[in-house]
């Protein structure tokens, strides 16, 4: 299942702007004021801050969980401020996201929440779906736990099948809020081999993730946006292929 | 006097915002779950018979307990009055009137509040801390379309299979019950009780029931979704969420039950 091609798609994402983006919390001060930027595709991008807040804000308006305040977020040429549910529903199986912690469906098993996405959308018969949820467990050499609750097993566990989930629709697009907590090296060096297999095999372009390691930041990013002053500033990164992600 | 009409306005207000916020929860999710074609229905399914499995199948024993004794009282209270001033035969006109139309469905309702309403807002109100309902929209899942259509489906289901049992083992459990100390025929009950049965029963049954096990769920979905971040708000509008289904329970019971006595007291000419 790993080896398949992923299936072909109707459109895919070739554009991700912000317009004059504002966003905050009712109540609180702007995390963002008037962001206008293009965000670079076919890379990793690495969402950096100097310990200003709005990295996880960042990527839940990257993944359409929060709208902006103001302004407009343009996935190919269409503000998806405006969109509905069911209108943002193809971009969105399109986009993978894995939360920094929680998040687990806790009334079902690890294999029962990662599967979940392709038995409702009815994308793969339930022994195709589960096969292919215990592929990605292994990954993380989890496997063993795939038929335990949430609430049964260790943090590391829980994120590994937080992180296998974000992949099992096989999106264009992921975004990790923070991969790198609670996970060991071993466990994050598996997830930067699941990047490269979805690269190669399933169609991944785009990654966007935040990182509590600098190192693993480092490791894995081409492209840098650093929060500051409620905006964004662009780097481009030379790439680390080697080294420690510890 | 200001003071009073601004609080009252206030109220008032509040009121409306809060009814046309669940009527739009209500509408939206039966519109995720039947106009969008994305849906998995089959998953759908799957929520609607856990909800009635942990709704109405394991309140079976309570529920037959409190029937029980509901049913009892009244037999016996009712057979030994009743037959001091001649009139037995009345005894079927009380039961159906009594459980059947009021005991019945309020009973049931009270008992699917405690049990399964503070289930439903508390899980849902967990689910909006734990960020697992963020994570179904992430998976391109309708919450409400996965958590709350279900619920409700599920959940008038439930209190309409509960109420019917209620009212079975009340009648005819109450009899036996109380056997041992009441001396009425077994055919002489059955016989009253058939005798008393109408087809507007069924009708008060059905729209009583419906709409109890509509408004408990629906209220405790919209006060679990109310929940933003924090764990300490869960128990808030759990109890908000009992005081709500209870007090609009009780209140479409007896706007219903007036209105139904209204009708008969129009029908037969006193009016």
């Amino acid at each position: 299942m790993i080896e398949t091609e992923k299936k072909n798609r109707s459109f895919s994402i070739d554009m991700i702007e912000f317009s004059d983006m504002t966003f905050g919390f009712e109540g609180h001060d702007l995390l963002f004021e008037k962001v206008n930027c293009w965000f670079p595709l076919n890379e990793n991008v690495w969402v950096t801050s100097q310990g200003e807040p709005g990295r996880t804000s960042l990527l839940k308006i990257l993944a359409g969980l929060y709208q902006p305040s103001e302004g407009q977020f343009f996935i190919n040429d269409l503000n998806i401020t405006d969109m509905s549910f069911e209108e943002f529903l193809p971009y969105r199986l399109r986009i993978g996201y894995a939360f920094d912690n929680l998040s687990l469906i806790s009334n079902r098993s690890l294999l029962q929440n990662i599967t979940l996405p392709l038995r409702y959308h009815d994308f793969e018969p339930p022994d195709e779906a589960n096969r292919f949820a215990k592929e990605l467990l292994d990954i993380f050499e989890v496997g063993e736990y795939a038929d335990e609750r949430p609430a049964s097993v260790t943090p590391s566990v829980q994120k590994c099948a937080i992180l296998a989930r974000a992949f099992v629709l096989k999106p264009e697009m992921i975004i990790l809020d923070d991969p790198d907590d609670s996970m060991d090296t071993d466990q994050l060096k598996n997830l930067v081999k699941l990047i490269k297999i979805a690269r190669q095999y399933w169609g991944l372009k785009h990654v966007f993730f935040s990182a509590r390691r600098k190192t693993f930041g480092e490791l894995l990013a081409t492209v840098e946006f650093e929060i500051k002053n409620k905006s964004l500033i662009y780097r481009k990164r030379v790439r680390v292929d080697q080294g420690s992600v510890a | 006097m200001f003071t009073f009409v601004d609080d009252l306005g206030h109220k008032v207000v509040g009121s409306l915002r809060y009814t046309y916020q669940v009527f739009l929860m209500v509408y939206l999710s039966m519109r995720a779950t039947f106009f969008d074609q994305a849906q998995g229905l089959r998953t759908i399914i799957s929520v609607v018979s856990a909800q009635i499995y942990f709704t109405g199948f394991q309140a079976l024993p309570l529920i037959s307990a409190l029937a029980l004794g509901a049913g009892g009282i009244v037999v016996l209270q009712f057979n030994a009055q009743l037959t001091y001033f001649g009139n037995a035969a009345y005894i079927g006109d009380l039961m159906v009137i009594l459980i059947v139309r009021e005991i019945g469905p309020i009973f049931t309702a009270l008992l699917v509040v405690a049990r399964s309403g503070t289930a439903v807002a508390s899980e849902i109100g967990s689910m909006r801390v734990n960020k697992e309902i963020e994570a179904l929209e992430t998976m391109g899942i309708n919450p409400l379309s996965y958590i709350v259509f279900p619920r409700i489906i599920g959940g008038v289901i439930s209190v309409l299979c509960l109420a019917f049992y209620f009212d079975v083992i009340a009648v005819f459990g109450g009899y036996f019950v109380t056997r041992i100390i009441q001396d009425m025929p077994f055919s002489f009950y059955t016989e009253a009780i058939a005798q008393a049965f109408a087809a507007e029963d069924v009708f008060l049954y059905f729209l009583k029931n419906t709409f109890s096990g509509m408004i408990i769920f629906v209220v405790c979905c919209y006060q679990g979704l109310l929940v933003k971040q924090s764990p300490h708000e869960i128990p808030q509008v759990t109890t908000k969420a009992v005081i709500n289904s209870i007090i609009f329970v009780l209140i479409f019971n007896i706007l219903t039950s007036a209105l139904f006595y209204l009708n008969q007291i129009t029908k037969l000419g006193l009016i």
